[in-house]
């Protein structure tokens, strides 16, 4: 990068010798951008409540449409309560023993899978069991 | 922070009374600004190799993806001991050696950001409650990447851009814990923020992040703090984002 551009330092540090960690912004390191205004959105909740317990093997929770043609970087957090604790942390997940709960982003959609196990002899009911997810899309590659 | 500095609201929202995640950036708080990304392919997962040298000298936040796993798909990878991933000050590797018995290769997407794990941080909140945006007019704030085209319309090709919103750091804490512990990081957000939460045992000697299916380290949040317990004693590494849980796109 040639000597241009620009920085934004942080309260306390002087602009013209501060690091890039001492600045809000800083036009030599890009930041991770959510695109507004898109159809669906490229940010937001879901939840997923299960009325019966799915199949074992893979079930699709949510879908949703990007529009870019190519596998952006996404980040899928998952809030549950089991056995009385609250947990709230980023995908991939686990509901006690038998399910798994992942995101993946393919060139059309980002998706939020549940992997249910056959054959784990202490199969976790899900029946009214409900899970929140916060989602985003984000503009930049994510492979 | 003093009643000076700069900041940019998103495209449609009065940056005068917005809240602050309506907001582009602030001199208030740092983005998240990315140091390097890439592909790495690991050729034995069993093994150790490097993913990334950042040679930053301290141990930076990061993400990583796995991109062959499944044709077409890309997975996030917390740390695991099927994806021992992690950051030291010197690198982003991939701890194969600490892993359940892996073998074949690996393709990875990886992210560095320009973050200390080990930051003790805490901005201000300037405005709380959601505005409304109104029309939106052909104007804004945008920066190019540099040898990008300042008209482009790939949005990858800037470094911020009013018609996105951006990662805003509003609070980071580290802390050291002895076994079976809890920690709760008050937060003046007044709503439940996002979070990324990264973990430090000496058994590992690195940081990886904390997803939903680590039975030993747990995270929540509230309006008001976000709470972390554990088992193993370590160094935690939590960032809270200017960034309600159940914000909606209008």
């Amino acid at each position: 990068m040639s000597d241009y551009g620009m920085k934004i330092s942080l309260d306390g540090f002087d602009v013209k010798t501060a690091t890039p960690e001492q600045c809000s912004l800083h036009s030599k390191y890009a930041c991770p951008k959510i695109l507004l205004n898109q159809s669906p959105s490229h940010f937001g909740t879901y939840t997923h409540t299960f009325g019966s317990n799915p199949a074992n093997g893979v079930t699709t929770l949510k879908s949703v449409v990007h529009g870019f043609n190519y596998k952006p970087m996404h980040f899928v957090l998952i809030k549950y309560d089991l056995s009385g604790i609250e947990r709230t942390s980023p995908l991939p997940g686990a509901y006690g023993t038998a399910n798994q709960i992942y995101a993946r982003s393919t060139t059309t959609t980002l998706n939020i899978y549940l992997q249910r196990a056959p054959g784990t002899a202490e199969i976790e009911d899900l029946t009214g069991v409900s899970w929140t997810f916060k989602y985003y899309i984000f503009v930049e590659n994510g492979a | 922070m003093p009643d000076y500095g700069i900041k940019a609201s998103q495209k449609g929202y009065d940056v005068k009374t917005c809240a602050d995640y309506e907001l582009l950036f602030s001199a208030g708080w740092p983005l998240v600004k990315i140091e390097a990304q890439g592909s790495k392919t690991i050729s034995d997962k069993g093994a150790d190799e490097v993913i990334y040298n950042h040679n930053l000298g301290y141990n930076p936040l990061f993400l990583v993806f796995d991109t062959s796993s499944v044709a077409n798909n890309n997975l996030l990878l917390t740390d695991s001991p099927l994806s021992p991933l992690g950051v030291t000050d010197t690198n982003l590797t991939w701890f194969g050696t600490q892993g359940a018995g892996l073998s074949g290769s690996i393709t990875l997407y990886y992210y560095v950001f320009r973050y200390d794990l080990l930051t003790n941080f805490t901005a201000n909140t300037l405005h709380s409650e959601s505005t409304s945006q109104v029309a939106i007019d052909d104007y804004g704030i945008k920066i190019s990447k540099s040898g990008s085209d300042i008209d482009s319309t790939d949005m990858r090709d800037f470094v911020i851009h009013s018609s996105c919103r951006s990662l805003q750091i509003h609070q980071s804490a580290y802390a050291t814990k002895s076994a079976n512990w809890t920690h709760s990081i008050s937060h003046d957000l007044g709503y439940e923020p996002m979070f990324w939460f990264y973990w430090y045992d000496a058994v590992s000697g690195y940081y990886g992040m904390v997803d939903a299916q680590n039975q030993e380290v747990k995270g929540t949040a509230s309006s008001t703090a976000i709470g972390l317990s554990g088992i193993p004693a370590g160094t935690l590494s939590c960032l809270i984002f200017k960034d309600p849980w159940d914000l909606e796109e209008a």
